[in-house]
């Protein structure tokens, strides 16, 4: 077959690629809910919550901790974080003590011929998208589209709990980052022609 | 190979759209995206395609080392000042500055010749997403057993992934992969998205951001992103001999061949992008059965040929002239096509002019994806007119199942 088994389509509105399959062979395919109930649209109920509970149970292993809400925020974005001790029971045992993560704001779950795995998905304040252990990359959405997601998601409040809750104590708190050096100056040949590849 | 009439999927808009393509139609109206025909090819035409393209992709590579080695910059276009990088990069063409993808535009009729390269756009290639999504998925639509040249998709990750490997700070999330294009402009933006998307795939931290964002500090000699943090692997959807020409452009030469910088096209892909390589390939492969005659001279082509001639760095069809030339090498009355266009600054390169495969009223170019030296996908552009350019139609294609 001269043919993708899988394409990764640009899914409008949505926080991720949706993958399309040819046949029943796909070697590999990766898909980031924003939420269960996304999940559960195009998956088993049970595979959804056991791959969320899953991705919850890796990101309180792998996250990035933070000794307060201030730290946390400042690499994360303002109201990214929650309390490593706060949300669902993950039913794991483990515990991070009193510090702060940043709440995940959906899960990917991928498949491969050697099993599937499901990892937690979560911005952080410079735009880069991580997974897990695994930073993934920033969805094709500009910034306010982004925010746009985490305020949704960290509305819902399913059977499988919250998994997003914006900080309560951050609202207009604000983060400026230095900002270094000078303009490099690109863009503007392409600018004034106008530019759309060859 | 045959052009099938064919009626599109009733809302075949909003099934683009569902997919992330909203950009099917041109702003007068006119289809982009033209499902309401398809090519169809046998398996053999498909393999003398993808034939062709490897071989004169590997073509392509000695003519780029023939210009590294002798330093003939001037000869493709391109400033000698630029030279540092195109040739630090050159040297780990094989690992840390590998080329990501290409595509040929190759001119065949099928008709018992080869298949013609017209051109390798090595650097900003358009119609990525067209060609490895949207087809794909009106495939699976309308002839779900149906094969199509295009495992464009797998091969993007598989680079993608060879770049992990050859990154420690790659594969640890060290560090990170941006991805830059002009900003706003909504076609490269989702072109950025779709290739972080296939990064993501390959276990790689990304970020996307305007080019025009991109900040340089000159005390330490590193480029920095829009909040501060250095960028240390550019994938940039904007040609290289642009930006060496803007303001911290010579920054960017020095930083890239010393490796503060990786960039994604590499460095010597500039070298590979102009059109003038094909004057070189046809001087150092004369005759070859995929190659056309192609001089920066316009002297050297026999009475009465009929020439294209193209700007030198020029891009999406623009400024192209058909005209049949005297022994001169003069236009003889006016030419039989060409565009207009603002590429007209440096130089020219003279092709002889072979004709597009046509039907109906059709000229269809068949675009070749290259990831690194493989070829992987066939994306079809259509026009009434002879001269191919950023608003003709985008056809799907098909293999013929027999």
């Amino acid at each position: 077959m001269k043919r993708s088994h899988t394409v990764a389509a640009l899914l409008l509105g949505g926080i991720s690629p949706v993958l399309f399959a040819c046949g029943e062979d796909s070697p590999e395919e990766a898909t980031v809910y924003p939420s269960v109930e996304a999940c559960t649209a195009e998956m088993p109920a049970n595979e959804c919550a056991a791959a969320f509970a899953t991705a919850r149970e890796e990101h309180l292993k792998t996250a990035p901790r933070f000794a307060s809400r201030e730290a946390c925020e400042a690499e994360m974005g303002d109201g990214a974080c929650t309390p490593a001790n706060e949300g669902p029971n993950d039913g794991g045992g483990s515990s991070l003590g009193n510090v702060f993560v940043p709440a995940f704001v959906g899960f990917m779950i991928g498949r491969s011929l050697t099993g599937g795995y499901s990892q937690p998905v979560y911005f952080d304040r410079q735009g880069y998208a991580r997974s897990g252990s695994t930073r993934i990359a920033e969805t094709p959405l500009p910034p306010q589209r982004r925010d746009e997601i985490r305020q949704g998601s960290g509305g819902v409040a399913s059977s499988s709990g919250s998994y997003y809750r914006p900080g309560s104590g951050s609202t207009g708190k604000s983060f400026t980052v230095t900002t270094t050096g000078r303009s490099a100056g690109f863009g503007s040949t392409g600018s004034s022609r106008g530019f759309s590849g060859s | 190979m045959e052009r099938v009439h064919t009626t599109p999927r009733p809302q075949w808009q909003a099934k683009l759209e569902e997919i992330g393509f909203p950009f099917h139609t041109e702003a007068d109206g006119t289809a982009y995206w033209d499902e309401s025909a398809y090519w169809r090819f046998s398996l053999t035409e498909i393999e003398t395609l993808e034939a062709a393209a490897e071989e004169v992709y590997r073509l392509c590579e000695e003519a780029v080392g023939y210009v590294v080695t002798r330093g003939l910059y001037e000869k493709v276009g391109l400033p000698r000042w630029a030279a540092p990088a195109i040739e630090a990069s050159w040297a780990e063409r094989e690992g840390r500055d590998m080329a990501l993808y290409a595509r040929f535009d190759f001119a065949w009729d099928g008709k018992g010749g080869p298949p013609k390269a017209l051109e390798l756009n090595a650097e900003t290639p358009t119609s990525l997403y067209e060609t490895a999504v949207a087809q794909w998925c009106w495939l699976q639509d309308v002839h779900p057993d149906a094969d199509q040249f295009n495992s464009l998709e797998e091969a993007l990750v598989e680079r993608w992934q060879a770049r992990r490997q050859a990154f420690p700070a790659l594969a640890s999330q060290a560090e990170a992969v941006h991805f830059a294009c002009l900003m706003p402009h909504p076609e490269d933006e989702a072109t950025i998205a779709y290739l972080q998307t296939l990064a993501l795939r390959a276990g790689m931290t990304t970020k996307a951001m305007p080019i025009q964002a991109i900040r340089y500090d000159d005390a330490s000699g590193r480029f920095l992103d829009d909040s501060g943090l250095p960028i240390r692997h550019l994938m940039k959807l904007y040609p290289w001999d642009w930006m060496i020409r803007e303001e911290t452009g010579r920054e960017l030469v020095a930083a890239a061949a010393q490796g503060r910088i990786r960039m994604i096209e590499p460095a010597w892909k500039m070298v590979m992008a102009s059109k003038g390589l094909f004057a070189l390939l046809w001087e150092l492969n004369p005759g070859h059965p995929n190659l056309l005659q192609t001089s920066l001279d316009r002297t050297g082509f026999p009475a009465g040929a009929t020439v294209v001639a193209k700007p030198l760095l020029g891009r999406e069809g623009s400024n192209v002239s058909i005209a049949t030339l005297d022994a001169a090498g003069l236009p003889i009355g006016q030419p039989i096509a060409q565009t207009e266009g603002p590429y007209v600054d440096d130089g020219w390169v003279y092709q002889a002019y072979t004709p597009l495969a046509e039907s109906d009223g059709n000229h269809a170019v068949f675009g070749v994806w290259m990831a690194g030296g493989t070829a992987c996908g066939l994306g079809i552009r259509e026009d009434r007119a002879l001269i191919t350019g950023n608003t003709s139609r985008f056809v799907p294609h098909m293999i013929a199942s027999d």
